[in-house]
């Protein structure tokens, strides 16, 4: 099917037995055992500008000339072989800017491998098999190019948590759920503490009466007299579409949405990590997004989140605006990584960075670079862990994905080209949720390699 | 060559696909297409069946050299089967001899005489589903639609005719001036370009006018009778006229029941006083804007007041003109590259549309047309079959899109629309291909020329459309078949939230038989909108009088319907403040900012282009807080509202008074104040949920139930010796909370005399209402309606 599954619809429906939201509830505990935040570079980011990097290989020699000066090479920057941790290879920064910019951004790309590469897992020759934002960005966050699976986001926060009030948050990039959890949006905490508390009129009153120690409660009268009738609703109703919202409504208001105490860590990260002292504060959207994630993790809210960034449709002008965006993109990671440390849960929170595809291993007119399938993919482990700065997966000089050995995952003619499918065959895997019941009805049918 | 290849490769797509559908489809496919009405015969059908399909696929259509073309798999669909006979019938060489209303007529037949399909009236009942009322329908057409509840007017017309006084009624709800924002709040959720507002960006669509172009955009800096106190008010209504240009043409073509085709091929564009200025443009009427904008109204420069912070600097009002009238008008003047003005096309041509949907050198308008494709025919490029390479990459051949088959297939398609856009660059100016700049930097080598399904644009001669291609397209779009289709699905994405059904040859019966129901019905409805002058307002009401509109319940199982079949959507934030208006009297000012409407699932149009649809932990405390918040701020004031025998204007409790409790002091019930105060909570389940229940039901009683505890309890607590309990802290009082109480009159804001105003509640009436009220407001049925 075309934009939208019948699968997806089905599960998401009265028809079957169990709806998606109850079915799960037993499965997980609504205390999440790991937390996973996706990072979304959206427009297709360039590899071979940060973790695949060719350097001045000439590669394409027919290309050469294009514009003034250029050689036909992937990159426009020599390779720097001090800019190694592991088998991780990081790019320079091309010769693009004023110096003042270039160190920034320099400081920003070093910081991040630099600081986290031996935690890290790099996994490059990707193959999208698409040019197409839409087809690539879904198939990179749900290891299938066609409609309908959940992002994995999504995916596991419906498996583990699904009533969590904020269970899922997406600040944008594919974030389809398939109708296992609702999807929030929570991409800065100010309001949240007003919603805490439903009847707080101010230090002393509720809207409704009660007591300094609440053991007289008007507000409870309401409150309960809502829940019998959501029970009522939900057992008369007989249109699928009403009784799935209602299910949802159910799940959902069970839970003790604890916005307060989310608010509390936003603000204890505020007082404690800067913003506007953090490296020149370029990305602040993505900071705030940060900061939500890392306190509804830690205030029990929440399982997963995705974090969007943009600009990496780099068509016109291409080390100038990817190196930029990837700069203030790693600047926000890295931010994001303080945070969770600072509210102690970076041992429990694995972060994945991904983009809808790689772009081209060569130069436009225009000095950009055009849609190009193979990609990379970065995964930033818990703090427990020590890959001393992986890679898995290879690329050619002319940045075409190379079949690799599914142990080493060094490259080998008898291997397997990788796509993002077994990136999400072993995350299910590397999450305990491969035999969850959410996840039974989205098959991957991908070997498991040795990618974490 | 290549067309014969595409051609071979097709009839192979659709065998492999009719077999498929044999297998998959059985006895139950046609009991539940028995279950449509009446079929109706095409003569003409028939005739050109026999004459020039009969020979290939049997008299009886079972089959033949051709094969069968019962359950075919475009025989979903009418406008599918017709546009595949169009292109593809008869085969061998005279695809040319059977198009436009042959292929229809023969659609028509094959769907009739061999599925039992009929092309009468649009189906308003699915087997297995109830659907609403007459009333219930109108209730909730009022809501979708213009947010807010039926007039008294539309409620007679369905209170004394029933379901044959729905349809004036309705006709009365799509004048209504909310309808007209809710259809271009339908088009927005497409076109995204309210991207550029002012509240999502205070110069967002003035910065996107070239001012080499127009060196008057920012015409409201320079002119000397407007005061600089007040430049920033003109700048916002301006800028926002500009950003919405392409809505308010489809608001146009709906207010004047014009063609909704020109929406891609009207060769004018909409704008009002403010934007007029700003392109320097002229009134398609050759009048002077002076004349032919209508004045502002000082209600009208007040709604400017309360809509930008922009306009509150100066207590003055000083807008001339209403900026909510627009005018059709058309860019004559000379621009830079362009001695004649601009060729408008709709809003393919509108500077806001193409910097939406942008393109860049390589790109070459592809992103463009794909939009087009996917918003005006209904067809997803992607979706179109053919082998991608396995990797998607293509490094042998020199133009990859016309010499590899495999690329070539869908750009084939797409190639020709996207070359129809190449006088307009990617930031919307139009500079024509042929001009010696560099601005434009299109060039025609390697891509097809502009066309569409087919059809080359003729680019010399004296027929050559070269200079005005875009609008040439836009004129072919007008007449495929597939942009009827188009338009009802915007509105069915809009009035459901959901997208229209899909089949593939994957699907399973089950999936096949909900989707051909769907198409049946949703074609049907294009039809009838082609066939009353393109007016959308009859795809609208038939919509609106179609199951998917109105279920209510399902009474057996069934295919004919799926998971999502129904409208209950969850309320958009600026949907619930107009509902919260229209039933309370107020809006929750918490809702006002922008921030707070995308917490609550609403888009900008930006960074967050598509609305939630389930509920989540936050939007569930949202709903509480406003339920707290707006039962206090509307119960007390509403007893303010007079209430007599005469004459009642109370919204919430027009059979109660604040003296109406259940019992007397002495604690013996008090059955009329009972029966009245059940009738009040009656009323308040239909007015703020819609909910049909008689005075006596189980839900009546327990929201009374809820009442009476509230009101018992609350007596308790205002007695003595909770007063005197250390337990009581705060002490309760008498007196509401100043939040709750009723110091303004609600309607008028002017300050209550003393007397007049409700500041106690002696009795704790206004408070068990108000958690009533509070109960109800925080209800399922409440914020999905």
């Amino acid at each position: 099917m075309k934009r939208r599954d019948f699968l997806q619809k089905l599960l998401a429906s009265g028809f079957i037995n169990a709806l998606p939201f109850q079915m799960h509830r037993a499965y997980g505990a609504q205390t999440v055992p790991h937390f996973f935040v996706m990072v979304n570079a959206g427009g297709g980011w360039d590899p071979t500008h940060f973790c695949d990097p060719k350097g001045l290989n000439q590669a394409y020699p027919d290309r050469a000339g294009s514009f003034n000066g250029y050689d036909g090479s992937v990159n426009r920057v020599a390779l720097d072989e001090n800019k190694r941790i592991g088998d991780i290879q990081w790019s320079a920064i091309p010769d693009a800017f004023g110096d003042t910019e270039h160190d920034r951004i320099e400081n920003q790309f070093d910081n991040l491998f630099q600081s986290y590469g031996s935690r890290m897992t790099v996994i490059n020759g990707l193959d999208t098999g698409t040019n197409n934002h839409a087809t690539g960005n879904r198939y990179i966050w749900s290891g299938q190019s066609d409609m309908g699976y959940p992002s994995f986001a999504a995916l596991y926060a419906g498996a583990t948590a699904p009533s969590l009030p904020m269970s899922f948050i997406s600040n944008g990039g594919y974030d389809e759920t398939a109708g296992l959890v609702a999807r929030a949006r929570a991409n800065n905490a100010n309001y949240l503490s007003e919603l805490a508390d439903s009847n707080y009129q101010d230090s002393t009153n509720g809207y409704f009466y009660r007591n300094q120690d609440s053991s007289v409660d008007v507000y409870q009268s309401i409150l309960s007299a809502q829940r019998q009738r959501l029970v009522r609703q939900q057992t008369q109703e007989t249109l699928p579409l009403r009784r799935k919202q209602l299910a949802q409504l159910l799940t959902v208001r069970e839970e003790d949405a604890n916005l307060g105490a989310m608010k509390s860590q936003v603000d204890l990260i505020n007082e404690n990590l800067n913003l506007n002292d953090h490296m020149n504060n370029r990305n602040r959207g993505f900071k705030t997004q940060a900061q939500v994630a890392a306190a509804a993790f830690s205030s029990g809210l929440s399982a997963a989140v995705m974090l969007n960034s943009g600009g990496f449709d780099t068509h016109g002008n291409h080390d100038v605006s990817q190196t930029r965006s990837l700069g203030d993109l790693f600047e926000g990671v890295d931010y994001l990584l303080q945070c969770l440390s600072y509210l102690g849960i970076a041992h429990k929170t694995t972060v994945v960075m991904g983009s809808d595809f790689g772009r081209t291993p060569y130069y436009n007119s225009g000095q950009g670079k055009d849609h190009w399938p193979v990609s990379s993919m970065m995964v930033l482990h818990d703090s427990t862990k020590n890959t001393g700065g992986k890679v898995f997966g290879a690329t050619s000089e002319q940045f075409r994905a190379l079949a690799v050995n599914s142990s080493t995952g060094l490259h080998d003619e008898a291997g397997i080209i990788l796509t993002p499918a077994h990136v999400h065959k072993e995350l299910r895997v590397f999450a305990g949720i491969d035999q969850a019941p959410a996840t039974l009805g989205f098959p991957i049918s991908k070997q498991v390699l040795s990618l974490f | 060559m290549a067309l014969i290849v595409f051609r071979n490769f097709l009839f192979i797509l659709i065998f492999t696909m009719l077999a498929a559908c044999q297998n998959e489809y059985d006895g139950d496919v046609v009991s539940d297409r028995n279950a449509v009405s009446d079929v109706v015969i095409n003569e003409n059908g028939r005739i050109e069946y026999l004459a020039q399909c009969a020979n290939c696929h049997g008299v009886d259509g079972s089959g033949g050299p051709g094969g069968t073309v019962i359950n075919c798999a475009q025989c979903g669909s009418l406008i599918e089967l017709s546009d595949y006979i169009e292109q593809t019938m008869p085969t061998g060489g005279n695809e040319e001899e059977c198009s436009a209303d042959c292929a229809r007529n023969t659609a028509e037949y094959i769907l009739a005489a061999f599925h039992d399909r009929s092309f009468g009236s649009v189906r308003s009942q699915l087997d297995g589903l109830e659907n609403l009322d007459a009333r219930g329908t109108l209730r909730k057409a009022a809501m979708h639609l213009a947010s807010r509840l039926p007039t008294v007017e539309e409620q007679t017309l369905v209170d004394s005719q029933g379901e044959a006084g729905l349809d004036a009624a309705l006709d009365l709800v799509l004048e209504d001036k909310g309808f007209y924002e809710r259809l271009m709040s339908f088009y927005n959720e497409q076109l995204l370009t309210d991207k550029y507002i002012t509240s999502n960006d205070e110069n967002g669509a003035l910065r996107l006018i070239s001012s080499d172009d127009f060196e008057d955009v920012y015409w409201f800096n320079d002119d000397g009778d407007i005061e600089d106190n007040q430049r920033r008010c003109y700048q916002a209504v301006t800028n926002d006229a500009l950003a919405r240009e392409p809505l308010q043409l489809v608001r146009y073509l709906a207010m004047n029941n014009l063609p909704i085709t020109d929406v891609v091929a009207a060769d004018y564009i909409l704008l009002n006083w403010y934007s007029l200025k700003s392109y320097s443009a002229e009134l398609v009427s050759g009048e002077n804007p002076d004349d032919a904008f209508n004045r502002a109204t000082s209600q009208q420069q007040l709604a400017q007041q309360e809509k930008y912070w922009q306009c509150r600097d100066s207590r003055e009002t000083f807008l001339p003109f209403d900026p909510d009238h627009y005018l059709p008008a058309r860019i004559t003047k000379s621009t830079e590259w362009s001695g004649t003005g601009l060729p408008h096309a709709g809003l393919l041509s509108s500077v806001m549309f193409l910097n939406r949907f942008p393109t860049t050198v390589t790109n070459r308008n592809r992103a463009r047309a794909s939009t087009v494709f996917d918003l005006f025919l209904d067809t997803d490029i992607l979706a179109i079959e053919g082998a991608r390479p396995e990797d998607a990459i293509d490094l042998t051949s020199s133009n990859p899109t016309l010499e590899n088959q495999a690329c070539y297939s869908c750009h084939h398609i797409m190639d020709p629309v996207a070359s129809s856009f190449q006088h307009w660059t990617d930031t919307g100016r139009y500079i024509q291909t042929t001009a010696q700049t560099n601005d434009n930097n299109w060039s025609s080598a390697g891509i097809q020329s502009a066309g569409l399904a087919g059809v080359v644009a003729p680019l010399s001669g004296g027929n050559s459309v070269f200079s005005n291609l875009l609008s040439w397209l836009g004129q072919k779009i007008a007449t495929d078949a597939r942009y009827r289709r188009s338009v009802t699905r915007i509105l069915y994405q809009g009035l459901t939230g959901t997208d229209t059904l899909v089949a593939t040859e994957t699907s399973s019966a089950a999936q096949q038989v909900a989707y051909d129901a769907q198409r049946t019905i949703l074609d049907q409805i294009a039809l009838d909108m082609q066939n009353q002058n393109f007016n959308i307002k009859v795809a609208v009401k038939g919509l609106i009088k179609s199951p998917y509109f109105r279920a209510t319940a399902l009474t057996q199982n069934t295919d004919l319907v799926d998971a999502d079949t129904g409208s209950s959507r969850l309320l958009e934030p600026v949907q619930l403040q107009r509902k919260l208006q229209s039933v309370l009297g107020a809006s929750w000012s918490d809702l006002d900012s922008a921030n707070n409407q995308i917490l609550f699932g609403g888009m900008d149009s930006d960074d967050v282009t598509t609305r939630i649809k389930d509920p989540n932990g936050i939007m569930v405390a949202m709903q509480q807080r406003m339920a707290v918040e707006m039962s206090c701020n509307t119960v007390a004031a509403d007893f303010v509202r007079l209430r007599t025998p005469q004459d009642n204007k109370r919204l919430l409790f027009p059979y109660v008074s604040t003296d109406t409790v259940p019992k007397d002091k002495d604690g013996f019930e008090l059955d009329s104040n009972i029966s009245a105060i059940k009738h009040n909570i009656q009323y308040l389940h239909w007015r703020l949920l819609a909910e049909d229940v008689t005075a006596n039901s189980d839900e009546v009683n327990q929201t009374y139930a809820l009442f009476e505890q509230v009101w018992r309890e609350g007596n308790q607590l205002l007695k003595d010796d909770a007063l005197d309990n250390e337990r009581y802290s705060p002490r309760p009082s008498v007196y509401l909370s100043w939040r709750c109480d009723a110091y303004e009159h609600p309607d008028t804001g002017v300050e209550l005399s003393g007397q007049d105003r409700i500041n106690r509640d002696d009795n704790y009436a206004i408070r068990a209402w108000t958690a009533v009220v509070a109960y109800l407001l925080s209800d399922y049925r409440f914020v999905f309606e």
